[in-house]
């Protein structure tokens, strides 16, 4: 991704952090021409993906809890996580048959789900 | 041991005893194409590490795609896909493995052929023993060296004589296409043969961007005569990915580093470099690097400069052992001064150059004498073959020089025209049909009847014959002056008096 998509995606979230619903469509409509006025259309779907991390970051960095089966309110994990300052996101997936996943941001992850343990254990028969 | 480990793991994991998770730096795919992807994440990657990618939470029926990390930006990280992008979509997972990109060495290789990835094409079961070597490894430095001083006795006589290749030594072969280039090498290969098993080297061919086929034929020829048994084949064929052409050459100079590093000679043989660059070309365009000279990016002599160094003649504290490198190079329409030749040339310890006029007259192989060199060879070369290569290199530019006039043959004085008949004599003498290698006291042999003239009331187009005839007759009634050139590597006068005897008995 290069500097000027990060830089863009700044740019939009400043103007959009305090803005109302009615002004914000004004401002992303602003922001296409602006796009178009310095030849930068091209780039629009990255900066609005780098603008999406960026606003879902803004409150601290997501975590992503991926879990089989819905996990209680207020579970220890979740607490965990808070402490530690993420804002945990529960997802389900029940590919992952049991146990849980966690997403650290977007570049850590800790495997704890039957699936995972799985396909470690695939691994290792795999390099006998 | 290692597996009584694994099955300790496996055990606790089954039993449920190793339940903590642990945690791996992983990133996310946002774009792929042309074998290139880009990544999100992974922010504690190495340059040419190799990553894996997968679905998540993934199928377990479905390995992971492995890709080798080239670009590290700020925000992204490049990576070349090593297989099939096909399969690969936007937001895969992308774990690392904390390796950089290696493959598998050792003993268990000869006479396999496999990918650039060490994976077996040739339907002869998996490779033994888990012994890897990374791709990219420093080249030996200067205290770790010696002069070359062993001469690679290539079979073939224009070669041995006028232009030796000595064992350490990176000689590069160029010409256009369809002129002989593989042909020769395979027949350099073939002649190792005529070597004694303990000092044979072992030879990796490594095939980039070749036809399957034509690679194919190659290994059948190479099996059919024995050959295969010392012989690694790395391919990346014209159908694999432009990642594992980029590959090839690397990871056949690791696998044969270990046999250089064991003290042993190895002969390893890329064809061809021009494919490799094109091959890096496309990466680097993709990777977004910025392009120079024909769009090639500005590393492009850096790629093969750090390959070819890896060619060397090892110390004796080292182990002695060596690395001759090969490199073929296509060049177009006999452009020797284009980028990619220019840039091997100045690499390279001399290059033996094949012409197309020369092919096309029927000259096999078509080496140009004149335009091909070896730098450091001479110095490796037999004393024998010496004795016999100053006069035929003699007789031979004399030739050349009175070439234009042969049409006026008629006018010449008797000493011109005797040059030209003989020049015309040893430019025959020195075709040499293809699997015709000859080893080095049978070549000594013959280019000393040359020099003596015994060839000289041949007519040139019954040369090639009486060269067959005349290497017959040593072999029943000379092998006594055979074995003494082939064990004192020289030419006493003792031994050539003998021979002169023998040509006069035969003629």
């Amino acid at each position: 991704m290069s500097k000027k998509t990060r830089t863009y995606a700044r740019v939009l979230l400043g103007a959009l952090s305090h803005a109302s619903e009615k002004e914000a469509a004004g401002i992303a409509r602003r922001f296409k021409f602006l796009l178009q006025k310095r030849g930068d259309v091209r780039i629009l779907s990255a900066v609005v993906r780098e603008f999406q991390r960026l606003w879902e970051e803004r409150k601290g960095k997501v975590a992503s809890v991926v879990s089989a089966k819905e996990l209680p309110l207020g579970s220890a994990l979740e607490q965990e996580l808070k402490r530690r300052g993420y804002r945990p996101r529960k997802e389900y997936d029940k590919e992952l048959i049991g146990g849980t996943a966690v997403f650290l941001g977007k570049s850590y992850l800790v495997d704890n789900s039957i699936r995972g343990k799985l396909q470690r254990i695939q691994k290792l028969v795999q390099s006998l | 041991m290692a597996q009584d480990h694994i099955f300790d793991i496996l055990q606790k994991e089954l039993e449920g005893k190793e339940l903590s998770p642990k945690g791996e730096e992983v990133g996310r795919i946002i774009s792929v194409g042309d074998g290139v992807v880009q990544i999100e994440g992974l922010p504690n990657a190495v340059f040419s590490e190799m990553v894996e990618i997968t679905r998540w939470p993934g199928d377990l029926n479905t390995s992971a795609t492995r890709a080798l990390v080239l670009n590290l930006e700020e925000y992204t990280v490049g990576a070349v896909v090593l297989g099939e992008d096909s399969k690969i979509q936007e937001g895969d997972l992308v774990r690392r493995t904390g390796k950089v990109l290696s493959v598998p060495v050792g003993e268990s290789l000869l006479g396999r052929a496999v990918n650039p990835l060490g994976v077996p094409l040739d339907g002869k079961g998996s490779i033994a023993g888990k012994e890897t070597l990374p791709i990219e490894r420093p080249a030996p430095g200067v205290l770790d060296r010696q002069s070359v001083n062993t001469s690679l006795a290539t079979g073939i006589k224009v070669i041995d004589a006028a232009i030796p290749i000595g064992r350490g030594q990176r000689e590069l072969i160029i010409g256009d296409r369809q002129i002989g280039k593989t042909a020769l090498v395979e027949d350099i290969i073939l002649n190792q043969l005529n070597e004694p098993a303990e000092t044979r080297p072992i030879c990796v061919y490594v095939a980039i961007g070749q036809r399957a086929s034509k690679v194919a034929q190659l290994v059948g020829e190479l099996e059919e005569r024995g050959a295969m048994t010392y012989t690694i084949v790395v391919m990346a064929s014209a159908s694999d990915p432009a990642s594992l052409w980029f590959v090839a050459p690397f990871a056949g100079c690791s696998m044969a580093e270990y046999f250089r590093d064991k003290g042993k000679d190895v002969l390893i043989v890329y064809d061809d470099l021009s494919k490799h660059a094109w091959a890096w070309r496309q990466l680097a365009l993709l990777l977004r690097r910025p392009p120079g000279r024909e769009a090639y990016p500005g590393d492009v002599f850096y790629l093969h400069s750090r390959l070819l160094e890896r060619a060397a003649k090892l110390s004796r504290e080292k182990g002695g052992g060596s690395l001759t490198a090969l490199p073929i190079v296509e060049t177009q329409l006999g452009d020797v001064s284009s980028y990619i030749p220019t840039n091997v040339i100045s690499i390279t310890d001399g290059q033996i150059y094949l012409e197309s006029d020369l092919f096309s007259k029927g000259q096999r192989p078509a080496v140009n004498i004149g335009l091909s060199v070896s730098r450091v060879g001479s110095a490796a070369q037999s004393k024998a073959m010496k004795k016999v290569a100053s006069q035929l290199k003699l007789d031979l530019a004399q030739y050349q020089e009175l070439a234009a006039f042969v049409q006026f043959a008629q006018d010449l004085d008797p000493a011109t025209k005797k040059r030209i008949e003989r020049g015309s004599r040893i430019t025959e003498l020195l075709k040499q049909g293809q699997f015709g290698v000859l080893p080095m006291e049978e070549q000594v042999c013959v280019l000393f009847a040359a020099n003596q003239g015994v060839l000289d009331e041949t007519p040139v187009e019954k040369v090639r014959d009486f060269e067959k005839r005349l290497l017959e007759y040593l072999r029943n009634n000379g092998k006594k002056v055979l074995k003494t050139i082939r064990e004192s590597k020289d030419l006493s006068e003792e031994t050539q008096e003998q021979l002169q005897q023998l040509f006069h008995g035969f003629t």
